[in-house]
């Protein structure tokens, strides 16, 4: 590896300090499981890594009135293994279970795994649906930037130059709402995702029609983004079987998709509406049921 | 710019001075002389470099050395106490799970972070403690076989 | 052979090398550490082809911790290649780059980051040329040259055994197809590479991830002019083989010319990177085949046209193609057999050795036609396979002759382990099915390609006083447990046990020549040496033994430590007390020689192609029960039921390691997984994530059974494995998955979406 400096920032100023310092040369270190790999691959030569590891009250789960709320610094096995996103938001731990292997996800960072911008990250479609925003401070104070927009473009974020992310919140969900994440990769374990579907329906009335539907695709774009197709063609409507495979079959039709090493777009295509079908099938069970 | 390290592997401890761009597997294998961890892919990919930091099981070919420091490291050779093999080496043996051996230390640390944490897992759990350790000559058989024997053999007690 | 109970053959014993790789111990040539040793790198061409212009490396050599920058011109400029008159390829480039990855120059430095660093600092001028990638645009005229053979053919083979115009004319189904087979990465978990040490006494020690230390050593003297004693290959412990390292690998030379001109150690190791870009993959193939039958289910004609795509040096191609072709005539004895072997030159990755050479490529083919000809005769598809078996002490139209063959028995014995017949043709509605395929292929090494110096193996064997044994043998151990194998031999020839043996393999300069791990040959060629050296040297004990006993050399034998007479067990002394009276009362050591010529296999005629292919034939038959979703098209195999015949099991333990490994580690990938994507040239999935493995959450159950048809000319009757396990599976999946939901894929790797598309296009045909 190219050598480089470690600076090791007590604070989340200091971070900031830090990255402003030494400009494009800097960059941020949280579990470095994505970060080390890459420089490792001499993909990148940043002559100083800013490790946060230090700044040890960025590891927290919090549940709050308005949500959860995740500190930066807080791995992929923190994550899986708590009772409180077990209890409140277990559709998290789901999907965080699948990420990688065992060694990968006691280091890696679930805020690290969104920075990072893979177009297969399993994390950035699931939060995306959430509604979830990062907190991101730097020298000229704190702002909010929610995922929704954030991802760019390949392993290009919105974080800005100077930014270090705090933590990740994730607003509560409305009652009789129901969410899923739902992946397809060819391996049992270990892949990034081909097609990652996360969908989040709430129902309202006597009657359970839909009254708000997200669903967000990962893996087959460049960054994740909305059906908005599919969410329309859902609102106000009952939801049933013969009305999924209508919308899902209309909405994604000619829908764009990519061609690369891991999958032919025709191939990412089936694989979407299958995934969607799917996924809209298990939300709409989970409303029902009130879990989310 | 070399920095003071203090290490705790397998029990004792190292002051070093190391440069921050060195990862916790070139440290262990050079500094150290413990070459039982390997690199396999250098990307975190095969599994070959698993170690343990405080009990979990880590990919040490992308950890910073630097990032190590104040953890309790164990690599394969700190299993073996006075001559007498650990339980899992003995099985792992027994079973045929080793043939080139080069997966094996890295299979072994990371069947024992499961085996510390989960003394009687069910073979799914086997499996996916195992996922990230890639073997290209044993078919995983044997392996899951000499994990799922010690996990048997500590019912009994 | 007398049959009388074994004391270890047939034991389930723990390797000989178990504890040292349990506790880490064990040294790799990664772990491999001298005073003052440098780190070497290779620079590698970006261009698929190109003439080097120039080559600049003074800003390289000036960079701090760089001792030496070497280019083709600090090499004898020789050609390698396993056929040697076939050899273009260098260890460093002179005049052209011939695929992206190729070997232009090397660096050895204080530390690798030095090393890459200066890598950067080398400017290379090159000349892009036209490339071409398909070995078929290849043969066109036109196409770029890639060395100066016409149309870019290494080889073209015809050959016709029996009458296949006639043969065809006489069946009463032909089936015809075109199968493909890709790239495939050994994806050894240790990466090639090898330390070198050249010292001021000329002489030079490497140690090496090679599977076969003296081909090696003789490689080396070759490429760098160095007599043979100067040049010593050491062990290590390798990190698996699979072909990748048979025999010498640029690499090897590379180190041995930087230690050369720096007169330092240097170690060179491939980065995972450089194994997936520099990889000898399996060589890909294009089979167009033609199967033909009776009605009565005698398979009667086999017609093939076969292009492998060569890549851009020579190294395997031609006998890999030649050993894929040999198979047609050999499995079932099909008596009507005509082929066309195009071996082409394009400017990709050049390809190797890898398990089951050819085999492999050509039994999906032959596998998939057989289950073909079943249905349409309305046949089972097991019960036709039985039907055309070989059988023990046969031929073939080829010359072969077969000695021990279990394939009947392989049979049986899956059609009862795997539920063949509650399971076949009854899975459709849950997308289920079984499917079976068989396999011939050597068990004892061969000799076809080459001459009569290529399948020989040589073993010492000296029984100290105190009654132990040091064995030498020139083996490869890569992990298949050949250190094993050999000692548990030694040791039931000799009557002692394995403890008493200490094995000295590999090492060149102690051990005895062993043309090494390659061709499942070590457990009966080797195997054959070691028993030979083991009875020469009992021969000498029972001497003395005889004199001690006051009895006659016949009538002794050596079992459990001592010598005793036959009948008379009472009447003994043990090995140790008559080693002794060797030493110390005669002054003469006891040591035995064995050497193991292979008197049984032909070197085949190039025009003909007639004669004796292998010395021992292995065989086995897979069945493979999957379950496929036919929403994703993901085919999970549930089960693949194994039967091998192996002539003798010595170490039940180690065959079985073979077989699961070889059917999930390797073969389950090669049928479902494994493809190096390279487009023009570049590969596009080169890392583990991209390039699909098993990992422990993809691979199923696994049954092994063992058939020993004791062959009349192996150690004990044992013939070899480490190739067989993977041969038949790739064809039992995808004839499993036939019987599944009704759909063949005839290209390699099967994947979910070749199932997809398969069932849209059946979908097309059948509408429901």
């Amino acid at each position: 590896m190219r050598r480089f400096e470690l600076l090791e920032p007590r604070s989340v100023g200091e971070a900031c300090r830090f990255l402003s310092e030494y400009g494009e040369g800097a960059k941020l270190l949280a579990g470095g499981t994505a970060l080390v790999k890459l420089i490792k691959k001499r993909l990148i030569h940043p002559s100083y890594l800013v490790d946060l590891k230090g700044i040890r009250e960025l590891a927290y789960i919090r549940w709050e009135e308005e949500g959860l709320r995740i500190g930066a610094l807080t791995t992929l096995s923190e994550i899986e293994g708590s009772s409180v996103v077990r209890g409140q938001m277990g559709v998290l731990g789901e999907m965080v279970h699948g990420i990688g292997s065992v060694q990968i996800r006691n280091v890696g960072t679930l805020v690290g795994n969104l920075c990072f911008g893979d177009p297969g990250s399993d994390a950035a479609p699931l939060l995306m649906v959430l509604g979830a925003s990062l907190k991101v401070a730097s020298l000229g104070g704190v702002r909010e930037i929610p995922l929704e927009g954030f991802f760019k473009d390949f392993y290009e974020t919105g974080l800005g130059e100077g930014e270090v992310v705090e933590e990740i919140g994730i607003p509560v969900l409305p009652e009789r709402t129901g969410v899923v994440y739902l992946r397809h990769s060819v391996r049992a374990g270990f892949d990034p995702a081909v097609v990652g579907v996360g969908v989040v329906i709430t129902i309202g009335g006597q009657d359970g029609r839909c009254e708000e539907a997200r669903v967000v695709l990962g893996g087959v774009r460049a960054t994740p983004f909305r059906v908005e197709g599919v969410e329309e063609s859902l609102r106000g409507r009952v939801v049933g079987e013969s009305l999924i495979r209508k919308v899902v079959e209309g909405a994604l039709e000619g829908l764009e998709v990519m061609q690369d090493v891991r999958a032919s777009a025709d191939y990412r295509r089936q694989m979407v509406r299958l995934y969607v079908e799917r996924g809209i099938g298990v939300a709409m069970e989970r409303a029902k049921g009130g879990r989310a | 710019m070399r920095r003071e390290l203090k290490l705790r592997v397998n029990g004792e401890d190292y002051i070093l001075g190391i440069e921050p761009h060195r990862t916790l597997l070139e440290v262990i294998r050079k500094e150290l002389g413990l070459t039982g961890a390997k690199e396999g892919c250098g990307g975190g990919e095969c599994g070959v470099c698993t170690v343990l930091l405080d009990g979990k099981a880590v990919k040490s070919c992308i950890m910073l050395a630097m990032d190590a420091r104040g953890k309790e490291i164990w690599t394969i050779e700190g299993l073996a106490r006075g001559g007498e093999l650990h339980p899992l080496q003995r099985s792992f043996i027994e079973h045929g799970a080793i043939q080139c051996g080069y997966c094996t230390p890295g299979m072994i640390m990371s069947a024992k972070a499961l085996l510390d944490k989960k003394p009687n897992p069910e073979e799914r759990e086997i499996r996916e403690a195992i996922a990230g350790n890639f073997c290209r000559c044993t078919g995983y058989l044997s392996i899951i076989e000499a994990i799922q024997a010690v996990s048997d053999s500590r019912k009994l007690v | 052979m007398e049959e009388r109970g074994f004391m270890v053959i047939g034991e389930e014993l723990p390797r000989v090398d178990a504890e040292v790789k349990a506790t880490g111990e064990g040294k790799y040539v990664s772990d491999i550490q001298l005073p003052g040793m440098l780190y070497g790198k290779i620079l590698r061409s970006p261009y698929a082809h190109a003439k080097i212009l120039n080559i600049d490396t003074s800003r390289a050599e000036r960079l701090y911790g760089v001792r030496v920058v070497v280019t083709a011109k600090d090499t004898l400029g020789k050609k390698f290649c396993i056929h040697p008159h076939l050899a273009n390829n260098l260890l460093l480039q002179d005049e052209k780059v011939r695929y992206i990855g190729d070997q232009v120059a090397a660096v050895a430095a204080i530390d690798e980051d030095i090393a890459e660093e200066a890598l950067d600092l080398i400017e290379v001028e090159y000349e892009e040329l036209p490339a071409v990638f398909d070995p078929e645009e290849a043969m066109k005229p036109g196409a770029p040259q890639v060395h100066k053979e016409a149309n870019n053919i290494v080889l073209h083979t015809r050959r016709e055994f029996g009458d296949a115009e006639r043969g065809f004319s006489e069946c009463d189904v032909i089936v015809e197809g075109r199968f493909t087979s890709p790239g495939v990465a050994h994806c050894c978990m240790e990466p090639r590479g090898c330390v070198a040490f050249f010292e001021f006494n000329g002489k030079l020690t490497v140690w090496s991830t090679t599977q076969a230390p003296h081909p090696l050593r003789q490689d080396l003297a070759d490429v760098l002019g160095l007599p043979i004693s100067k040049v010593r290959v050491m062990r290590a412990h390798v990190g698996g083989g699979f072909g990748a390292r048979f025999p010498m690998d640029a690499i090897d030379g590379i180190a041995s010319v930087l230690s050369m001109r720096s007169r330092k150690p240097v170690r060179v190791i491939n980065t995972r990177d450089e194994e997936f870009i520099s990889s000898r993959i399996r060589y890909p193939m294009v089979i167009e085949l033609k199967t033909g039958a009776k009605k009565n289910g005698r398979l009667w004609a086999r017609q093939t046209r076969v292009v492998t795509d060569n890549g851009a040096y020579n190294n395997h191609g031609i006998s890999v193609t030649g050993n894929a072709t040999a198979r047609l005539s050999q499995l079932y004895a099909v008596p009507n057999i005509k082929f066309e072997s195009f071996v082409v030159y394009t400017n990709n990755i050049y390809g190797g050795a890898f398990r089951g050479y050819g085999n492999p490529q050509m039994t999906f083919a032959m596998e998939t036609q057989v289950d073909e000809i079943a249905e349409r005769l309305g046949m089972d598809a097991a019960g036709l396979r039985l039907f055309n078996a070989n059988r023990p002490n046969s031929g073939t139209v080829s010359g072969c002759k077969i000695t021990s063959c279990g394939l009947p028995d392989c049979i049986e014995e899956v059609v009862e382990h795997s539920g063949w017949k509650e399971k076949r043709g009854k899975g459709r509605g849950k997308h289920r099915g079984v499917g079976m395929a068989l396999m011939i292929h050597g068990g004892a090494g061969i000799k076809a390609y080459w001459g009569k110096d290529c399948n020989m193996s040589a073993a010492i064997v000296k029984i100290n006083r105190d009654g132990t044994v040091d064995l030498y043998t020139g083996t490869g151990e890569i992990g298949q447990g050949s250190d094993t194998a050999m000692v548990q031999i030694a040791a039931e020839e000799l009557g002692v046990s394995l403890r008493d043996i200490n094995i000295v393999s590999g090492d060149t300069d102690t051990t005895p020549p062993c043309c090494g791990a390659w061709g499942s040959r070590q457990t009966f060629t080797a195997g054959n040496a070691v028993r030979y050296g083991a009875a020469d040297a009992k021969q000498q004990l029972l001497r003395v033994a005889a004199d001690l006993l006051e009895a006659r050399v016949e009538d002794l034998e050596a079992r459990n430590g001592r010598i005793s007479v036959k009948g008379s067990p009472e009447r003994w002394v043990s090995i140790a007390e008559a080693s002794n009276e060797s030493y110390a009362n005669r002054g003469t050591p006891v040591i035995g020689r064995g050497v193991n010529d292979d008197p049984w296999s032909d070197v085949i005629d190039p025009k003909s192609y007639y004669g004796n292919y292998n010395s021992a034939y292995a065989f086995a038959a897979q069945v493979a029960e999957v379950e496929v979703d036919t929403e994703t098209g993901i085919v999970r195999v549930v089960k693949l039921t194994c039967a091998h015949d192996v002539g003798r099991t010595i170490n039940p333990s180690l065959a079985r390691g073979q077989v699961v490994g070889g059917v999930l580690s390797m073969g389950v990938g090669y049928a479902l997984l494994e493809n190096l994507i390279r487009e023009n040239g570049v590969v596009l999935n080169g890392s583990f994530q991209d390039y699909k493995i098993p990992t422990a959450l993809d691979v199923g159950e696994v049954e092994c059974i063992f058939v020993e048809s004791r062959d009349v000319n192996g150690p004990f009757g044992a013939k070899g494995i480490g190739e067989p396990t993977m041969i038949p599976t790739a064809p039992a999946i995808s004839n499993a998955i036939y019987d599944a939901i009704g759909v063949r894929v005839r290209e390699l790797p099967i994947t979910p979406e070749k199932i997809l598309n398969a069932l849209r296009e059946k979908g097309k045909h059948n509408p429901r």
